[in-house]
């Protein structure tokens, strides 16, 4: 409003008329020309009251009689500077003065040509903020029309200069018409145009009352480019708007009681966000759509109903590299019942597809901090391969994750203090590139609460059907170890990034929420369920491969860190069929297990490379003991129990060498490393095949024998795992003691390959039982009692004491063998002596007894129906007796046909000068000797050589009278005792060789009268009158040979020699036996002539 | 006329302890041939026994070690489990090949080892 002062007229009647006139007339000039200087400096004064700032106009017309109002040249000016705030080209207006005069502002016409405003944005904020602040000028408000407002070629600009980089926006070419604007009327309307930022805008005001303020709005944005708002992003963001456009419509009414309320829908399309220093996008929006709704601005206090996004994104993951772009097809997110100050909270809403598949959904109570949240996280079917790349291990892992978590906190910034729920993952595998080393069907982490920092809990994990190869390579290594080992930096995508120095953007990978050290994990039980584990050993030789299946393991107590010790249940089927059961306690730091270990028929084959020695294993194990490992490496462990092995199986490659049915140990007390006890350790039906190769090795005892080059790594993996080993303890130092082994149904096999033919025997039926069996040297002897089968028809026995294994050699034992072919040791006998059994059957008591190095044997054998053929030409027996082993057996054998010694063997086993075999040969000698001495010396005698062996035996002849072939009583005496002999020793055979002497010559030339006598009739009648002596006393005249007379006379008296010769060898001992038993001497004789 | 009459009873039983000592040694001629010629040479049937054990546990490539071997009048029976027929008649061949051995009667069962 402008106040125009009144004039006041002169006095006295006509001069003052006059003078008023012309006084008129000049106030009239004078105002003529003063009134727009008046006027505008009134303008002036008034717009730099309202504004603060320094205002200037060009010109100012007033007609106040027309009402019409112009101003040109307006122009406000800020700052020291004198900065152009505000300039109006020209404003014209149409006043209503009689209107006016009533106190109500009306005007019919205004328009406003050209209108600039500069805005400018200052880092302690607008330089229009003290035009809002300020409050207007007091008084009585006039009441205004406006018939019609018009704006014309309107600009307004937007300087930034809060930015690193000021900037300015600018909106042109606004253009605005109005109608009815009054603050009498609530009917005024209102339409407006710009082109903002380049985008079409467009205003639509109706009802439009200008006080109380009411109005209602529709403004419409086309196109907006959004990369304008790139610069109001935090300056350490993670990622920055790249471009996009935005269209919307906003529906707004304003009310001046009733506050704004709004809604608004609209659409940004084709966003791009970058990181910073990169090229590529991070993520890429096609379209997404807004609405906002119930947006209520009421007393200072904001309110939204609800607002709602929705459509598809492409998210770039930065680890993946190029090309690594996930599609997040659905996209929805929601929140209501917002309030400002916060009254009541906000419903959030957001549900989103996860890239690789999936949907997550974040809904709940919304409340600023303090105040608590209550947020629920809902994943159903999340594909975690997408991911694999974000989790900081080498190793890729995949599965279906759901999830239902809940927080009930304060949220602060980053992580939630406490979020309770549950994690739940599908389908899940662990691979290294190539394979999959790992997996499980579900790991299901209910009850879980996260109390960040601090703790992290969950009263139960259940993984379902785990699986895992777990490889071990030649060098030791396990690579499925190394796969969780930390993977290495990522290579950064662009040389910029890395000066960037921006998070997330090519940051080196990093645990995204690493665990504080501090952490505490605590998870109530673990259950595995039906799990499978394979162990496949490159570093044994051969591979080893360990397979389980069935694995149901459970843990109670388990978390980080482990100070006590974890309660733990496992059971598992390995391969080949059988189940293993572990319980008890185990600790970790320091580790300990109180276990109960239970195997019930489990094959123990496949742990043959963890075996020490070369002898291929196999059999199924029953185990059921109680180990105890007070704490490692203390190198001390109990285990108590019993244990069994049955269907045991050693090979040396294809070939058994021990069997056994079965072989128990009971009441098994190991406590390593001071003793190990076995109470009862029973062998049912083992079997042994002990092998002489024809090298003269034994390859049991190689098969037995440690490997050569087993090492450390070579050790089974329960070892790996924290299983007892002692280390530092020799087995062979700790004293094992067996109450009492017994063996039955036993047997063995014994095999030499080295001699010719090869030997074998089988040992049947051995019953043993062994009492007190003992390695500590302190211990008491053990009694021994075993009885079995040899040969198949042969009984042994043995019984008496065994010392303690692990101190000096103390045997006293007594044995019976009866009845054991002797052909059967062939082999031997020919390789030996050069002779072999066609018959006989050996009995032998044998009571051995060995004091350190004391040895005292002896051996009573009976030796029946011996028949031997000789086989060769290197008779030991001759060699080192002197009689052919034939000639001796027969002059040892009774009248029965058995031979009856005694060995005794004596000798200190320590003396270098003891050699076993010459003791023998010694005392077969001896006995050999004085079994013959006595029926030799009836017939003759033995003559010694110097070395004690038997010279020659020498038997006196038949003597006979000169010329005569009667026996004479010194004949008949003479073969009476020849015939005892040969009737005492029924194998030995005589030669009879007739000796014709010059005085028998003499007697038959004085009897015949002849010059000639017929000597080889003499000869011939002594030999039939010795050979029918002894046929008249029962001797077989077969074992008799004749021997042809010497030709040459000698100077003796007559005689028939006697020679023991060698027995023939029975070509077929048995037919002629029989017969001989059936039909009598005559067919012995016929035989023995044959 | 009767044979009682003719044959006086001295001269009758004459024939007939005749005829009764020539069935008796006809019975104990055969009983004994026979009994001769099934025991015949039974040091070679344990040699062959041996030898024949001896050789079936020296096949490296085969588990024979444990077979059953009998010898009877050079007729060796084996008995027992082999894995393979092909086990089997390598068996065979191995007893076959001890001298001596005039037929082998294979009575091995063929098991083949479980899984």
């Amino acid at each position: 409003m402008i106040a125009i002062p009144t004039m006041r007229p002169g006095a006295g009647p006509r001069r003052w008329l006059a003078a008023a006139c012309v006084a008129l007339a000049v106030a009239a000039i004078a105002t003529a020309f003063v009134w727009p200087v008046i006027v505008r400096h009134l303008v002036v004064s008034r717009l730099e009251s309202l504004t603060h700032r320094t205002v200037r106009i060009d010109a100012v017309t007033v007609n106040p009689f027309t009402g019409r109002v112009a101003v040109t040249g307006l122009q406000l000016f800020e700052g020291d500077d004198e900065a152009l705030f505000a300039a109006v080209e020209r404003f014209d207006a149409r006043v209503r003065p009689l209107a006016l005069m009533r106190g109500h502002v009306s005007i019919t016409d205004a328009v406003l040509e050209g209108p600039t405003v500069r805005i400018v944005r200052r880092p302690d904020g607008l330089n229009v903020s003290d035009l809002f602040d300020r409050s207007g000028p007091g008084g009585v408000a006039l009441d205004v029309t406006v018939d019609r407002f018009v704006v014309t070629r309107g600009t307004v600009s937007l300087e930034d200069r809060a930015l690193r980089e000021p900037r300015t926006w600018r909106s042109e070419s606004i253009e605005i018409e109005a109608h009815n604007l009054s603050t009498l009327r609530d009917d005024g309307h209102a339409v407006a145009r710009s082109v903002t930022a380049g985008a079409p805008a467009s205003l639509e005001l109706t009802k439009v009352r200008l006080r109380p303020i009411h109005l209602e709005a529709v403004a419409k944005t086309t196109g907006l480019d959004l990369g304008l708002a790139r610069l109001y992003f935090p300056p350490d963001a993670a990622v920055v708007l790249e471009r996009g456009r935005a269209s919307s419509t906003l529906e707004l009414v304003l009310d001046a009681r009733e506050g704004v309320r709004a809604t608004a829908t609209g659409e940004l399309a084709d966003v791009v966000l970058v990181r910073p220093g990169e090229r590529e996008p991070a993520a890429v929006l096609p379209k997404t759509a807004l609405r906002l709704s119930e947006l209520v601005y009421r007393e200072d206090a904001l309110s939204i109903g609800r607002l709602e996004l929705t459509g598809s994104a492409s998210v770039r993951d930065p680890l993946a590299g190029r090309g690594g772009r996930y599609q997040v097809s659905t996209l929805r997110a929601s929140i209501a019942d917002v309030t400002w100050p916060v009254t009541t909270p906000g419903r959030l809403d957001v549900e989103s597809s996860v890239p690789g598949g999936g949907m997550v959904r974040l809904t709940g109570a919304l409340r600023p901090p303090p105040a608590s949240s209550q947020l629920r996280l809902l994943a159903r079917s999340v594909d975690l391969g997408p991911w694999a790349n974000l989790v900081p291990v080498k190793a890729r892992i995949t599965g279906i994750a759901n999830a239902d978590l809940r927080v009930d906190e304060p949220l602060a910034p980053g992580v939630p203090n406490r979020v309770l729920g549950s994690v739940a993952v599908s389908r899940i595998g662990v691979a290294d590139g190539r394979r999959e080393l790992a997996g499980a069907e579900r790991a299901e982490l209910s009850d879980l609460e996260v109390r960040w920092p601090s703790r992290l809990s969950a009263r139960r994990l259940v993984v379902q059907g785990p699986r895992a190869t777990i490889e071990r390579s030649a060098a030791g290594e396990l690579p499925l170890l190394a796969l969780f080992a930390p993977a290495g930096p990522a290579a950064p995508p662009s040389a910029t990034s890395a000066s960037a120095g921006v998070r997330g953007a090519s940051a080196p990978a990093q645990p995204s929420s690493p665990a504080p050290a501090s952490m505490v994990l605590a998870i109530g039980e673990i259950l595995v369920k039906d799990g499978r584990l394979a162990w496949r050993d490159e570093a044994v030789t051969p591979r080893g491969a360990l397979d389980f299946a069935g694995v149901d393991v459970s843990i109670a107590g388990a978390g980080w860190p482990l100070d006590h010790s974890l309660g733990i249940k496992a059971a598992a089927r390995p391969l080949g069929g059988g189940q293993v059961q572990i319980a008890g306690r185990v600790g970790v730091q320091p580790m300990s297990a109180d276990l109960r270990v239970t195997v019930a028929d489990a094959e123990i084959a496949p742990y043959q490379p963890y075996v020490p020695v070369p002898a291929r294993i196999a059999g199924r194990t029953d185990l059921d003991v109680a180990v105890v490992l007070p704490s490692w490496p203390a190198e001390k462990a109990t285990v108590r129990g019993r244990a069994a092995v049955s269907r045991l199986d050693v090979r040396d490659g294809e070939r058994s060498v021990v069997r056994a049915e079965r072989v128990s140990a009971s009441s098994l007390d190991v406590d390593w490393p001071r003793r190990v006890s076995v109470g009862d350790l029973a062998m049912q039906r083992p079997w042994v095949l002990i092998e002489r190769a024809r090298e003269g090795i034994l390859p049991l005892r190689v098969l037995l024998s440690p490997r050569v080059g087993t090492t450390d790594v070579a050790r089974a993996p329960s070892s790996a795992a924290g299983a007892a080993s002692p280390r530092g303890t020799a087995p062979g130092s700790v004293p094992v003691t067996v109450a009492r082994l017994v063996v039955e149904d036993g047997g063995a096999r014994l095999v030499d390959q080295r001699v010719a033919p090869p030997f074998a025997l089988d040992m049947q039926r051995l019953e043993a039982q062994v009492e007190g069996a003992s390695t500590d040297p302190a211990a008491k002897p053990a009694q021994l009692e075993l009885k079995g089968r040899v040969g198949g028809t042969s009984i042994l026995a043995l019984r008496g004491t065994i010392g303690s294994l692990g101190g000096p050699l103390r045997v006293d034992v007594n044995g019976d063998l009866r009845g054991f072919a002797i052909p059967r040791t062939n082999s031997y006998l020919v390789q030996q002596v050069a002779w072999e059994a066609r018959e006989g059957w050996l009995t032998t008591a044998i009571r051995c007894r060995i004091d350190g190095d004391a040895l005292d044997a002896r051996t009573e054998i009976q030796v029946s129906r011996l028949q031997l053929a000789r086989a060769g030409a290197d008779d030991q027996a001759h060699a080192r007796i002197g009689l052919p082993l034939g000639t001796l057996v027969a002059l040892m054998k009774d009248a029965r046909g058995d031979i009856r010694v005694t060995l005794p063997v004596r000798g200190r086993l320590s003396d270098p000068r003891f050699d076993f075999s010459e003791a023998i040969w010694s005392t077969i000698r001896n006995v050999a000797v004085r079994a013959i001495a006595a029926p030799v010396s009836w017939i003759g005698r033995v003559r010694f050589s110097a070395d004690s062996r038997i010279e020659r035996i020498d038997v006196d002849p038949i003597p006979f009278a000169s010329g005569q072939a009667t026996l004479t009583p010194e004949a008949r005496e003479q073969l009476a005792r020849v015939a005892a002999f040969l009737e005492q020793t029924p194998d030995v055979r005589m030669a009879l060789t007739p000796v014709v002497s010059s005085r028998d010559r003499a007697a038959l030339a004085e009897a015949s009268g002849s010059a000639a006598p017929d000597l080889p009739a003499l000869a011939a009648r002594r030999l039939e009158a010795v050979r029918d002596g002894i046929k008249k006393a029962g001797v077989d005249t077969g074992r008799l040979k004749e021997v042809a007379a010497s030709p040459a006379p000698i100077e003796s008296e007559g005689q028939v020699k006697l020679d023991l010769i060698e027995p023939e060898s029975p070509g077929s001992p048995a037919r002629p036996n029989l017969l001989k038993r059936l039909l009598g001497g005559a067919a012995d004789v016929r035989a023995a002539r044959n | 006329m009767s044979a009682a009459a003719e044959h006086p009873p001295a001269a009758r039983s004459r024939v007939t302890r005749a005829w009764r000592r020539l069935s008796a040694l006809a019975v104990i001629v055969i009983v004994a041939v026979g009994s001769g010629c099934a025991s015949r040479d039974p040091w070679q049937d344990a040699r062959i026994e041996s030898e024949v054990k001896a050789r079936l546990v020296e096949e490296k490539s085969a588990n024979l070690t444990r077979l059953g071997v009998e010898s009877r009048q050079a007729v060796v029976r084996l008995t027992g489990t082999v894995s393979s027929e092909e086990q089997k008649a390598l068996a065979e061949r191995v007893a076959k090949s001890v001298g001596g051995v005039r037929r082998v009667v294979n009575a091995l069962d063929v098991r083949p080892p479980p899984g």
